[in-house]
């Protein structure tokens, strides 16, 4: 018996079909979930960025105005081209600046890596900047340090701490009156009262968006208010988060 | 199967045979089945690390809401009142702005600030999100229960959050805020 059987066209044809949709339906399975990855790694990652900063800023302001001196720093004339701002230029919106300061009670390092000894003032300047390692915008700081006669090393351009930063905000919040009446101020208007007021808590915001651009655009609902600000939505290739934290100033 | 071929194939070749045929049903309904439980377990694998990624970040943002309110109401002794009887119903519904952010505020106009910029911010970052304020189970105090995507913000013997002895289930969408 000599008996040789191949393969029928129409087997192969049904065997190409097959192979075509699982082939089609892998690739798609793929590319969404890439996408999905993707979009909850950014998610995430702006989750931990935008936490990690928090968490800083929340270190410095627990000590900022510690050593008997104003937690920013309205009390010394020396400091006056580098207080806490608003409306630098820079961002969307237009990012403030926050100005701390406190006295150095154990040795420390400043937000540059220099470190401070016992007995100086350390003043750390928090704004938003360009960087070269970066292409939006970064939140830089800059430390200086003070002692009874001179400051020194403020007013440079500071290290590059967080990249794609799009605004960094803060409100100032006062002392409350004998009534308990509190009031939450920016820069300009806080530095416009005299006598320099006490201020017991700030109120920080940062807008960030992700490192990585997506396949797709997604639209971004930001959240109804963001510390007086109104966003409008966005349709983008980046993941975007708006943060806003309340610090108490123990020491203003 | 493989080895079953080459038998089958061995055999025809000592009787003398020579007879060579396709891939039968049973041996192709073999391989699809073995195709389907692959994609299964990967399809299964990736469905779970997206629900642990999304529970982390979720978790990350519940968690950075409680500590703001938990500063605010700090920061606002005197509406101490105020803070409890909002938090004891439910979840308001969101505000366009928070009129207190910018202007000056008595401390129970700030009280009911605080809670709905706390209320927009769940409502905003969590999906399905509820919350209680109730007696501790295991710390002196109240604590607010805030639970999302499907979990009940409740606890004891039948808590969705909390069990009896005031641990957090393990798979429950939850945060606990323990208040004076």
């Amino acid at each position: 018996m000599n008996a040789q059987r191949g393969v029928a066209l129409a087997e192969w044809l049904l065997a190409s079909v097959i192979g075509l949709l699982l082939t089609m339906a892998a690739v798609a399975w793929l590319s969404s979930s890439w996408q999905m990855a993707l979009l909850q790694r950014q998610t995430l990652q702006i989750a931990n960025a935008g936490q990690w900063l928090l968490t800083r800023l929340g270190q410095r302001a627990e000590l900022a105005g510690f050593g008997a001196m104003h937690p920013l720093a309205l009390d010394d004339p020396r400091l006056n081209n580098w207080l806490s701002s608003n409306n630098q230029g820079v961002g969307k919106p237009a990012s403030d600046q926050l100005t701390l300061q406190f006295a150095v009670d154990r040795e420390l390092m400043d937000c540059e890596g220099t470190r401070i000894a016992v007995g100086q003032t350390l003043v750390e300047r928090y704004f938003v900047r360009t960087d070269s390692s970066a292409p939006g915008w970064v939140l830089a700081c800059d430390a200086g340090q003070c002692d009874a006669s001179t400051c020194s090393r403020l007013g440079d351009a500071g290290v590059a701490l967080l990249a794609d930063v799009d605004s960094f905000q803060v409100l100032f919040g006062l002392a409350p009156t004998v009534d308990g009446v509190v009031a939450y101020l920016d820069a300009s208007q806080l530095r416009s009262i005299e006598p320099r007021p006490r201020v017991h808590s700030l109120r920080v915001g940062l807008l960030l968006r992700g490192s990585d651009i997506l396949l797709r655009e997604k639209r971004w609902q930001p959240p109804a208010e963001w510390l007086g600000y109104q966003l409008e939505s966005v349709n983008d290739a980046r993941a975007h988060r708006a943060f806003s934290q309340t610090f108490e100033l123990p020491n203003g | 199967m493989r080895a079953g071929m080459a038998k089958r194939m061995l055999i025809w070749a000592v009787n003398g045979i020579r007879c060579q045929s396709g891939v039968g049903l049973p041996e192709a309904v073999i391989a699809l089945a073995l195709l389907a439980v692959t994609l299964n377990g990967l399809l299964a694998a990736q469905w779970q690390a997206q629900q642990a990624q999304r529970a982390a970040a979720t978790r990350l943002l519940a968690l950075q809401a409680l500590q703001d309110f938990a500063v605010r109401w700090r920061l606002n002794p005197r509406g101490e009142s105020r803070y409890r009887d909002a938090l004891s119903q439910p979840l308001p519904p969101p505000v366009a702005n928070d009129p207190c952010q910018l202007s000056v505020c008595d401390p129970a106009a700030r009280a009911t600030a605080d809670i709905h910029a706390l209320a927009s911010r769940l409502r905003h970052d969590l999906p399905q999100v509820q919350w209680h304020f109730e007696p501790c189970v295991d710390a002196p105090g109240r604590c607010l229960l805030v639970a999302w995507s499907g979990t009940l913000a409740s606890s004891g013997p039948d808590g969705g959050c909390l069990d009896a002895s005031g641990l957090r289930h393990s798979h429950a969408n939850c945060s606990v805020l323990l208040l004076p």
